[in-house]
Formats: structure tokens, C-alpha cells, sequence
């Protein structure tokens, strides 16, 4: 029995294509690259990732212009049929542009870039994407745009749907209720700003992001 | 029909050509120079793309190994690493357009020097800034702009920041330096690309960002000093577009892999004109280029504007006419234009077409080979003793603005994007994993004290202090590269600076046998007749030979800590050191720099590992040369003749305890944090 | 009183944001010639007359709101909603 592969969303602008790709392959999955502008053959793949990086420069909006394009739109009916996607940095906002996700990534409240390793809870374990039984991760950030917004009508039904999936035990960036990253209602759909892919040895700093993918 | 006095004055004046140089060019020419000649000449022989005022000088450089692959000439230098890997660097600067606009310039300034080890075929890996600005109550403006500048184009260009310096000091006042250096990797037995246009009938092939009229002239603005009225140099400003740049990288990497050109230059200062003058004269061709061919921003351009714009993110490229098709179909998957504007031809001319006329004909060795080229007199140089405040205790000197965290700057810079950084801005080098699962390092040296106070003394330590450095980590230092800031070359104080920090470079690169293989020049950091004191900046790039890299934080509970000194040569010391990392392995290493013992120590501790310290040295001053190891209990080092060996306290779980104070890691940590926000108030 | 103040890039500077933008609608079959980005910036003077408001925002401007090497910037009267 064949494995399907892991498809990473490629577009002009995406700095951590390759990093992704290579954390999956560590993880012993199969795993393809994606070009933006290429339709999606849902079917054959297990699943997507849209990794982190400046796709477009972050200019407009970001994740805005890379949201436009073929295989992000396809995206939507993959999570039709239920595919497990997941968003990472930049691919977060992608999925919140494509309404994936609720809420918006805005500047980090101190208008400034964040490189640093923070400490993160898991608040609602998503099995999808996540495989473990720790309540807490230490994975590293580094944007300029990671304050997660979302209105108070929004927040209340991320809490009862317990859709509220990674949160910061110190806010870096002035996100909502410390909100790090989330799932959709289905848990099929997950975005967070920290990067896994770059916690996956200990001469990283960290081998957290392991248990992901 | 010759130039009427008044009138070539003038015209030497606005293409700033000397009257000697004129000389020289009546003569190559063998008549006076017409139309767009002035311009090109302007540009190839201006200080920043001649080196006119230093070639003499760096060719006396060592610059030779079993590694090196490429060294001055080409746009970068080349190390065989073995196992078919290899790296590219250089180090250059952008300092006079950071000074007028901080934030565009200092972007440039990265893009510039991406650009430079892109071309030559090596995927840009890791980057690396020294920074020298003036007292921090003038600079918020200019830290807060260059920061960001770069921040922002190395992060959304995708390439990660490995290390960095910054100094503070008055001489920078109204000159900033924004040195940048870049490290690319080529992929496994992958080629190095060639900047040599060949093949009679080949392509001429322009890359990339449509041409506007930035930057134009920019070449001409690092060529000189500021004074007073410096609002005419508005409109030079260039504007980075780091996104295009990574999809210039992206596709010139696959377009290389491909073998779909033969040769490729980046457009960095002056713009098509260096580009095409440079391959042409390297190849031994001539190249016809037509300037209607050329994408324009702005259909109003003249030919002038055409050739001496720096609009940034072209490339220039020179593909066989059966390779076109497949070229051109590349970019435009990135959304580049890949455009024909030219041929490779026999004759040995550069022709410039304007409107399907030839309106330049001229032989590229003129202006490429034949540069003048001055050897500068020069006398004894300026010394000046820096007056050191004396710091009696731990508290006052964590509270310094040399003390503080850096941490400000740094973490807006993406240290991690790759997954291959190991030691980021943290340590006192960078460090990355390659492909083949080995250490390559990058330190930075450079020190204005030194530099203040002997020029011959700062040149040694600006290569000697980052070999050291490496050797720290168990990583053998392989090349070197530098970035040299100079005042006015016209002035024999400041040449002699210049020739005298270059032998003391070139005396520890030719002991320790690191070629010295590319580098920039940075002359006329001058102001209103004020120059920087002299400030060469050196980036060394080595091998890891140690499984486990020793880290410059304690980590061992109960080991020794002990202080190794130079007695009297600093060379066999360096030479010793390396043999006893080599055998011992140690844990923990860190250089003494900057205030002398307690700082270096203070800046060890961690939150779980401090240390116990009784010492009868001075820890209050800086003393070339110092070292810090630590070591299980059961090892002694003996002095001997080159190193004087002391054992001065044990690290300890806990706070540090140094003469009568005790501090632990938090209580530093905001002290040096206090110490950068006290002088940078407001900036958030 | 409220005026609008836009900022924008000067003619003869590159706007990449702009020009991303351009090629991205162009890809997706939105075709035009050119595009330009700029800052809406809005500021309340509060019970200030229109010739202290002006002088006002010119200070603002001069002291940093723009970058006289690269933008340049109009103002308008807004209404007082």
C-alpha cells in the first residue's frame, strides 16, 4: 500500500519551502513541492502544507496576493473534502486570507520583527497535525506580523468550539488571548505562527517540532 | 573641436575626472572623449569601481591556498571545503548612502552584496553586518533606520543572520558604516559561475527589475566626501525590493543549474556599464548592446540615465541564441524579464546603440585594464590613545553603552530560515550546518580602539582577533575577507593609515596562512574635512574539525576556570591554543574583549551556571590577547613559554561571584538591557 | 478640524509594493497599467483654526510623518463627521 505525499504549497516568495520539506522528510514522510500557479490533484496527496517565508513580499497584505492564486483557491475545496492543511507563519495568514480561518495576522504590537523561541501551551490538542502527549512546546517565532486579531464575537465561538489551539505563555507580539494558532470547527484546517520545521534536531536548539507533521 | 577651458573644467568638474586622468584618456583615446564616453568613464574610473587609490596597495595582500578556487578579480571568493563543497563570501559596504537615507541604503547595501555571491553561482546561505555608528544620542535616526533596512530585506529575501558588531564611537558621527558580508553555498560539485562573456554571436541577455533613474550617479556618491550642501544627492537614493531579489536568486540558481547561460554578471554600482565593460574585457570580447532594447520604468530616459542607472535586482547574463527560448521561459515562470539587448562579438569594441545608430565605440580594456591606477603618497599615520574611563566595579560596567545587549538589534533579524544556523547572533560567531553535516563558521573582527591607536596594531588584531575566535570553537579559519573604511586617500596621513593597517593584516594572514580573497574598498569617509578614524572590518570564514562545538556560556558545574595571556608573541599563542581545543575539547571558551575580565565573564553566565572568581588580574581593562576556558577539575594547564596559564575561580550553579558582588543571570541580563535602552529611549 | 494627508512614493521612485501587486492581478487575468501605494494618514487637530491645523501638520510632516527623499504628500480638508 502506497503512502500519499504531503503536498508544500510553493510561491514566489516562500523562504521556508524547502525547510518544511525537509522537516517532513525527517519525519520519514513522503512529500512534494507545489508550484502556486499549478491546480491542485487533491486526491493525490494526504495532505497540505503552506509554509512560512514573505510569498510576494508581505506586500498588500500578507498572505493577500499568494491567496489569489490557483493552488491556494483549490485549497478551499480541499478543505471541502476534508483535508488535513496546515498553515505555518506566512501560511497562517494565507489560510486567514482564504477565510480557512477566522481572524486576521496583524504588525506585532512593538512594530518590530521577533526572532526568539518561545514557550507555547497547547490549549486544544490537535491530533491531526501533532502527534503528542506533551502539554507544552518550545518552538522558535520570527515575524513582523504576528498579532492574531479576531472580533469579540469571533474569540467567544473560537473558545466554545475549543478551536483555540496553540497560545503564548508570554505574549511576544500582542495577539488576542495569547493566541499562537488555531484550528478551523473541523480541526482539519490549523495555522500557527511558530515554526516547527526549524525544531527538529537539537543542534537546532530544540527538537519539538518532531511530533508535528 | 576642443573644449574651451572654462568648459572642460566644467565637464571634468560634473563627471568628476581629474585633469591628470584626462591626460590619460586623451591619450587611450587619442582624442578628446565624446557624449556618452564622459559618463563611462566616470563611472568605471571612480574610486568605487576602480579601486584606484588601493589597487596598488591590495595586490601586496596574501591571497593564496590549496582552498582557494577564486580570489580578487572575481565577484566574490571562492573556498574548496572538500567533499565537493564549496562557499562563496565577501564583505561589502554601503556606507555613505546609509548615512543619507539609513533604512534604503542599508537594504541596498544587503541586496548589493547577496546580489555579488549570487552571480556566482552559489545560493546566498548566511549574513553577517558590522556596524559602526556615531554617539547614540545623534544616531536614533540612523540605528533605528539601518536596523530595519536591513532586517527587513535579509528577512523577506529569506537568508539568515549569523552574526554581527556594532560600534560606537564619535569618529562615526556624520559617517555611519554599514559593512555587509554574505556566504553562499554552491550546490555538491555544482560549478562556480563565470563572469567572462565568450561565443561570437551569443546573446547579451538583461535579467531581471526594469531600469529607473535610481541610484543614478550612485557610483560617483561613494566616490566622495559630504560637505555642507548635500541636498543635490536626493535624488540618488535606491529603492531594494528584497522579494525581487529572491526570485532573482531562485531563478538565476535554476537557470545556472540548467547550464542555460555561459556567463552572468550582477548590476551592482554603475549599473549596465559595469556589467557589460567588465565581461566583456574579462572575456576578451567585444559586446554590441542597444539601448532601445533595454526595460525601461520610464520611457523618458536618456541613454546617459540608461547606462548609470543602479535600479537594483538585474542581472546581466550571456546564454548561447539556442538557449534563449528556454531562458526567457524560466524567468517568466518568476515573473522576470529576461530581454536580448545585445550580441557577443569578435571585435574587441563595446558598441552602444542608440535609435539603430552606433554612438560608442570603444575597447572595454580602456576602461576595465586600463584604469589608472596611483600609487598614493603616504606618510606616517595619525595615532590618537583613546582615553578608557575607569570602571571599578561589575555594576558600572554592565551599565555601559559597550556593555549593553545588543539583543535590541538582533532580534529583528531572522537568524534561523534555512534550518542550517547552529550559532546565531547569540554567540560571539555564526555558525552553520552544512549538507555534509560539518561546522562552517563566520566571526567579524574590527576594533576602533586599536584602530585609533595604531593602525599597523588594529589591522593586525581586525584579522587576528576573528581567527581566534574560531579557533575558540574548534573551527580552523580557511579564508578572510574585508571591508576597508578609510577617510580621504587624497591625504598622506589617511593613506598612510591605510598602508600600514593593510601590513598588519597581511603580516597574521601570511603567518597563519588565511588568504585575504575579496573585499571592498571604502574610501572618503570624510566630512567637512573630518575623517573617520581608520576602521578596516574583516570577516573570517572557517571549518569545524570538533564533533561538539564549546560554547562561550558555562555550562559544567564544578569545572576550572581558567585565564589564558599572550606573553609575548600573539601568533604562537593563537597556534597553542589551537592545539590544547584540539586536545581538550573544552566545554566553555570565550575571548576577552571589550573591558577586559568582568564583562567577558559577567556575559558567560547562564540562568542555571555562574561562577566563583578570585583573581589577582586586573578584570577592569583590556589586554590583548585574552582567553577564558573551562575545564573538569582534574586538568591543569601549565604556563609556558607563549601562554601564562592561571586558574581563577570554578563555575558554580548560581549567580556569579566576583569580587564583592554577586549577580546572577537576570540582574545581568537587566542591567545590559537597561544600559542599550538609557541611550536608545524611544526607540521601541 | 480633521485633514487627510496622502502620502505617497515620488513619481520617479520605484513602488514595489505597487508593481507585486500589478503582476499578481495581471496573473490572474486582471490586466492595468500601472499601480501606486501610498499612506492615508488622518489627523484630528481638534479645536484648532484651518491656518493653525496647517501649520501644525506641516510641523508633524517635516519632522518625520514623510521621507522628503522619497515621498512627497497632499493635503485635504476632511469633513467634520
Amino acid at each position: 500500500m502506497s503512502v500519499k505525499p504531503i503536498g508544500v504549497l510553493q510561491f514566489p516568495g516562500s523562504n521556508c519551502d524547502h525547510d518544511v520539506f525537509k522537516a517532513i522528510q525527517r519525519v520519514h514522510k513522503k512529500v512534494r513541492m507545489l508550484w502556486h500557479r499549478d491546480h491542485l490533484q487533491i486526491e493525490d496527496y494526504a495532505g497540505f502544507v503552506v509554509p512560512g517565508g514573505f510569498s510576494y513580499g508581505d506586500y498588500l497584505r500578507s498572505g493577500a496576493l499568494a491567496a489569489m492564486s490557483p493552488a491556494a483557491k483549490d485549497l478551499m475545496e480541499a478543505n471541502k473534502k476534508n483535508y488535513p492543511i496546515l498553515g505555518i507563519c506566512n501560511g497562517f495568514q494565507v489560510l486567514c486570507e482564504l477565510k480557512l480561518l477566522p481572524g486576521a495576522l496583524l504588525k506585532n504590537e512593538s512594530l518590530r520583527f521577533i526572532d526568539q523561541w518561545v514557550h507555547l501551551k497547547i490549549t486544544n490538542a490537535n491530533k491531526t497535525w501533532v502527534k503528542t502527549e506533551k502539554t507544552h512546546l518550545q518552538l522558535p517565532i520570527a515575524h513582523g506580523q504576528g498579532r492574531y486579531y479576531c472580533s469579540e464575537e469571533t474569540l467567544k465561538s473560537l473558545q466554545d468550539s475549543r478551536q483555540i489551539w496553540l497560545q503564548y505563555e508570554e505574549n511576544p507580539n500582542g495577539s488576542v488571548m495569547n493566541i499562537a494558532g488555531i484550528t478551523n470547527k473541523d480541526g482539519n484546517v490549523c495555522g500557527l505562527m511558530p515554526h516547527p520545521e526549524r525544531a527538529t534536531a537539537d543542534w537546532m536548539g530544540g527538537t519539538d517540532g518532531l511530533c508535528f507533521f | 573641436m576642443g573644449y574651451a577651458s572654462s568648459d572642460l573644467d566644467q565637464q571634468l568638474k560634473k563627471y568628476k575626472i581629474t585633469h591628470k586622468e584626462y591626460e590619460i584618456i586623451l591619450q587611450l583615446l587619442g582624442r578628446e572623449p565624446k557624449d556618452l564616453e564622459w559618463p563611462i568613464f566616470s563611472a568605471l574610473w571612480s574610486e568605487h569601481c576602480s579601486y584606484k587609490s588601493s589597487r596598488f596597495y591590495l595586490k601586496k595582500l596574501f591571497n593564496k591556498s590549496d582552498r582557494v578556487l577564486e580570489a580578487f578579480g572575481e565577484n566574490a571568493g571562492v573556498i574548496d571545503l572538500g567533499e565537493g563543497e564549496k562557499v562563496a563570501f565577501k564583505m561589502e559596504s554601503h556606507n555613505h548612502p546609509s548615512f543619507i537615507e539609513p533604512y534604503q541604503g542599508a537594504a541596498t547595501g544587503v541586496g548589493g552584496i547577496v546580489r555579488d555571491i549570487l552571480t556566482m553561482g552559489a545560493r546566498p546561505v548566511a549574513l553577517a553586518n558590522f556596524l559602526c555608528f556615531g554617539e547614540p544620542s545623534r544616531m536614533h535616526k540612523h540605528v533605528d533606520g539601518v536596523v530595519r533596512g536591513i532586517g527587513d530585506y535579509g528577512n523577506c529575501v529569506g537568508i539568515p543572520m549569523i552574526t554581527g558588531r556594532t560600534e560606537f564611537d564619535s569618529t562615526f558621527n556624520d559617517n555611519v558604516l554599514v559593512n555587509a558580508l554574505c556566504v553562499g553555498l554552491f550546490g555538491k560539485n555544482d560549478p562556480i559561475v563565470s563572469s567572462k562573456a565568450r561565443g561570437t554571436g551569443n546573446y547579451v541577455v538583461y535579467v531581471g527589475a526594469k531600469t529607473g533613474r535610481d541610484g543614478v550617479h550612485g557610483a560617483r556618491m561613494a566616490s566622495e566626501s559630504f560637505n555642507a550642501a548635500d541636498a543635490d544627492k536626493r535624488p540618488n537614493i535606491q529603492i531594494g525590493d528584497p522579494f525581487y531579489e529572491k526570485l532573482l536568486i531562485e531563478s538565476f540558481l535554476e537557470a545556472s543549474k540548467k547550464q542555460l547561460f555561459v556567463a552572468g554578471q550582477d548590476m551592482g554600482a554603475a549599473g549596465l556599464i559595469s556589467s557589460s565593460f567588465e565581461m566583456a574585457s574579462k572575456g576578451q570580447v567585444g559586446m554590441t548592446l542597444d539601448l532601445d532594447l533595454v526595460p525601461l520604468r520610464d520611457e523618458n530616459m536618456t541613454p546617459e540615465e540608461i547606462l548609470v542607472s543602479e535600479s537594483q535586482e538585474r542581472m546581466l547574463v550571456v546564454c548561447e541564441p539556442k538557449k534563449f527560448s528556454e531562458l526567457q521561459n524560466l524567468f517568466d515562470r518568476w515573473d522576470l524579464d529576461a530581454v536580448m539587448i545585445g550580441e557577443v562579438i569578435e571585435e574587441r569594441k563595446i558598441k552602444i546603440l542608440v535609435k539603430g545608430k552606433v554612438v560608442v565605440s570603444i575597447d572595454p580594456d580602456i576602461l576595465v585594464e586600463n584604469a589608472p591606477q596611483f600609487e598614493r603618497p603616504y606618510e606616517s599615520s595619525l595615532k590618537t590613545k583613546k582615553v578608557i574611563p575607569k570602571i571599578q566595579n561589575l555594576t558600572e560596567s554592565l551599565s555601559t553603552l559597550e556593555a549593553s545587549s545588543k539583543e535590541w538589534i538582533y532580534r529583528q533579524y531572522d537568524q534561523r530560515v534555512g534550518t542550517q544556523t547552529v550559532y546565531d547572533c547569540h554567540e560571539e560567531i555564526g555558525v552553520l550546518r552544512l549538507p555534509s553535516e560539518r561546522f562552517l563558521g563566520v566571526a567579524l573582527g574590527g576594533r576602533a580602539r586599536w584602530m585609533a591607536e595604531d593602525p599597523n596594531k588594529g589591522g593586525f588584531n581586525a584579522l587576528f582577533e576573528p581567527a581566534l575566535q574560531l579557533i575558540l570553537k574548534g573551527i580552523e579559519p580557511l579564508a578572510a575577507t574585508d571591508c576597508l573604511n578609510f577617510g580621504n586617500p587624497e591625504r598622506p596621513e589617511i593613506m598612510g593609515q591605510f598602508v600600514e593597517a593593510l601590513e598588519g593584516m597581511n603580516s597574521v594572514a601570511q603567518t597563519l596562512s588565511i588568504p585575504i580573497i575579496s573585499g571592498n574598498v571604502s574610501f572618503y569617509n570624510e566630512t567637512n574635512r573630518q575623517n573617520i578614524i581608520p576602521m578596516p572590518t574583516v570577516g573570517v570564514v572557517g571549518l569545524g574539525h570538533l564533533k561538539k562545538l564549546p560554547s562561550s556560556f558555562f555550562s559544567q558545574e564544578g569545572e576550572t576556570l581558567w585565564l589564558l595571556e599572550t606573553k609575548s608573541s600573539p601568533l604562537d599563542f593563537l597556534k597553542q591554543i589551537d592545539q590544547w581545543i584540539r586536545e581538550h575539547q573544552p566545554s566553555y571558551t570565550r575571548l576577552v574583549t571589550k573591558q577586559g575580565l568582568s564583562l567577558a565573564i559577567s556575559r558567560s553566565v547562564t540562568k542555571n551556571i555562574g561562577a566563583q572568581i578570585t583573581t589577582t588580574v586586573n578584570p577592569w581593562e583590556e589586554s590583548l590577547y585574552q582567553v577564558l576556558v573551562s575545564l573538569p577539575p582534574t586538568i591543569t594547564l601549565k604556563t609556558t613559554e607563549n601562554i601564562q596559564c592561571t586558574s581563577i575561580g570554578k563555575l558554580q550553579s548560581g549567580p556569579l561571584t566576583f569580587e564583592q558582588e554577586t549577580l546572577d543571570y537576570s540582574q545581568i541580563k537587566k542591567l545590559r538591557q537597561q544600559a542599550w535602552r538609557q541611550h536608545f529611549y524611544g526607540l521601541s | 478640524m480633521k485633514l487627510g494627508i496622502k502620502i505617497t512614493l515620488q513619481n520617479q521612485v520605484l513602488d514595489v509594493q505597487g508593481r507585486a501587486v500589478q503582476k499578481a492581478f495581471e496573473r490572474d487575468g486582471l490586466k492595468f497599467d500601472d499601480c501606486r501605494i501610498g499612506k492615508w494618514v488622518v489627523i484630528d487637530t481638534g479645536s484648532l483654526d484651518k491656518e493653525s491645523s496647517m501649520n501644525l501638520i506641516k510641523k508633524v510632516l517635516d519632522q518625520g510623518l514623510y521621507n522628503p527623499l522619497i515621498e512627497t504628500y497632499c493635503i485635504e480638508e476632511l469633513d467634520n463627521k
